[in-house]
């Protein structure tokens, strides 16, 4: 990957259509089926962070990813998420500074 | 001969198991933003006091609440079933047993910890408790459970969710509790995102902010945030499912059990059956307890455990979890790990201690294995279920090769007739399978091979 993040950027919009937006898959954390549209639409600037984990079997996400996102992108997605209780703290805090600026 | 074995009200367990008294290396503990072990009073505004307490206990055994149980009774003790008819049709000699935690009014495990976390709740002083849902199975089991302490409950279901399970919105409505598409205009967060966003089909990760936002800024202070699995409490109290097996097979004078399977995403229904049988193994037991996961996700069976970095610019403290590598290798490969897999810090443990064996299944074999239970012992299973049916099958068979008399012991986590859409999806042809080689596993495993390890986290018995 840090060969290729030297070779720069995405291509295209990350919210563009894809031909594989329609393709079905459970969701494990949902527990429903999907579909790739809604994996990769996420929230924020990201797709859902297991976008990797649940589809790089059907095709090729990978290339995807490199074609959509920065590598700086890439790698905050990637980026192992914290522990339930550490992210709940996180939230409790966000909620706390938004309240004193508020 | 007898199908089903069942205990009486009164055998029914009395105290939970807390494998956290017994796993024979200290678990590495979650840290704070400030880099420190958290500590209680950190997450008093999010639980309460007493279930932080069993968050963090190290006790072996705990009492479970006469008035807990008097709600258990109501589905508990779920009965343990031979399944006969499939060991006929798989023609081994295999005898499979099964919990079948199905028969609970939300039709899966879930109440058996949303029923003790409203209890605690109640008596605590919580009024109303919150919490985020996907499909709507825990949310439906936190639902009923409040529903039966005369506790509000709030829901916020992640809006494509809301859209795709009207019926399980419609349990949770029945139950009284109030169901939120996510995210709503009800908190900042969601406010925040729908600005953004109007027609986001929203996330796990916006509904869980939502819910925890929710219930930390009731002014009364009498509103608690609940979840369903991952925590060390709601391990806790799923441990009634092992022990009851525990109890049902002792009753029938089954003396060994060879193998103990189920599904593992967040851990809850795993931890829940295994956990009994993992004290049992620290004491020298010889069983093969297995957690399985989908092989798309083969986070637990092709990773390495290894610290790996908490941000791009490796300011956080490293995090003990399996990762295939944090770098992003060329395709196929990908830098999941168990923190992404979400389990449970007890579950991971266990599997650095080689307590546990994961095992990674293959979409297409968990629908046939779920087919051919459905047509021998009749319950057609949750697709998260037909992962435990699928690995259970393999044994079978694998017991019929070697000409053995394995006794394997599976948990039924949940039936699956609001799932059948999963069922469709197989029968018209759309779900694909693709095992991942293992050369490029090798390949994503040498770029982390230099990854420093966690020090003491293993015993080395296993």
């Amino acid at each position: 990957m840090s060969d290729r993040s030297a070779a720069g950027g995405p291509s295209g919009p990350s919210d563009a259509a894809t031909p594989e937006d329609g393709q079905p898959l459970h969701c494990r954390r949902l527990g429903h089926p999907v579909t790739f549209q809604y994996c990769r639409s996420g929230s924020g600037d990201l797709p859902c962070a297991r976008i990797l984990d649940c589809w790089f079997q059907t095709f090729d996400v990978a290339e995807y990813l490199r074609s959509r996102y920065t590598p700086e992108q890439i790698d905050r997605l990637l980026r192992p998420p914290r522990d339930k209780l550490s992210q709940i703290l996180d939230i409790v805090g966000a909620v706390r500074r938004d309240r004193a600026e508020g | 001969m007898s199908v089903k074995v069942f205990l009486s009200e009164d055998e029914m367990p009395r105290q939970w198991y807390n494998l956290a008294a017994d796993l024979p290396s200290p678990m590495n503990p979650p840290l704070g933003p400030d880099g420190k072990p958290i500590g209680p009073e950190q997450l008093a505004p999010v639980f309460p006091m007493n279930l932080i307490e069993q968050e963090v206990s190290t006790k072996r055994w705990i009492d479970i609440p006469e008035e807990v149980l008097g709600i258990l009774y109501q589905w508990r003790p779920t009965p343990l079933h031979r399944a006969v008819r499939l060991e006929q049709a798989l023609g081994t000699p295999a005898r499979i047993y099964y919990k079948n935690e199905s028969v609970s009014p939300a039709g899966s495990h879930k109440p058996n910890t949303a029923v003790p976390q409203a209890w605690y709740n109640k008596q605590f002083g919580t009024k109303r408790i919150t919490t985020e849902t996907g499909a709507g199975q825990w949310g439906s089991a936190l639902a009923y459970a409040c529903a039966l302490l005369g506790l509000e409950c709030k829901v916020f279901m992640v809006r494509i969710s809301f859209d795709q399970k009207p019926f399980r919105k419609l349990m949770m409505q029945t139950w009284g509790a109030t169901c939120i598409a996510s995210p709503s205009t009800e908190t900042k967060a969601g406010r925040d995102i729908l600005a953004r966003d109007p027609n986001t089909p929203g996330s796990l990760g916006i509904a869980i902010s939502e819910a925890v936002e929710a219930a930390v800024t009731d002014p009364s202070g009498k509103s608690r945030y609940a979840l369903g699995s991952v925590l060390n409490h709601v391990l806790l109290h799923q441990t009634i499912i092992g022990l009851e097996a525990k109890k049902q097979l002792q009753k029938i004078g089954v003396k060994k059990v060879d193998v103990v399977i189920a599904c593992a995403g967040g851990g809850s229904n795993f931890g829940g059956i295994a956990f009994p049988f993992v004290k049992d193994k620290i004491e020298g037991a010889q069983i093969e307890i297995v957690p399985v996961e989908p092989a798309s996700c083969p986070t637990m069976t092709k990773a390495d455990f290894v610290y790996d970095h908490g941000d791009t610019a490796k300011m956080t403290p490293l995090l003990p979890m399996h990762s295939l590598g944090h770098d992003f290798v060329p395709p196929p490969i990908h830098a999941g790990g168990l923190r992404y897999h979400g389990i449970a810090p007890l579950i991971s443990q266990s599997i650095v201690e080689g307590l546990v064996t994961p095992r990674a299944v293959h979409q297409i074999e968990c629908y046939e294995s779920a087919l051919l239970f459905a047509r021998t012992e009749g319950i057609i299973v949750a697709p998260e279920t037909a992962h435990a049916v699928a690995a259970t099958i393999q044994e079978a068979r694998k017991a019929k090769a070697e000409g053995k008399e394995k006794t394997i012991l599976f948990n039924l986590s949940g039936h699956g007739i609001m799932d059948l859409a999963g069922y469709d999806k197989y029968f018209t042809g759309q779900l694909q399978d693709y095992e991942l080689p293992d050369a490029e596993v090798r390949k994503a495993m040498s770029a982390i091979k230099h990854h420093p390890k966690p020090a003491v986290a293993k015993t080395g018995k296993w």
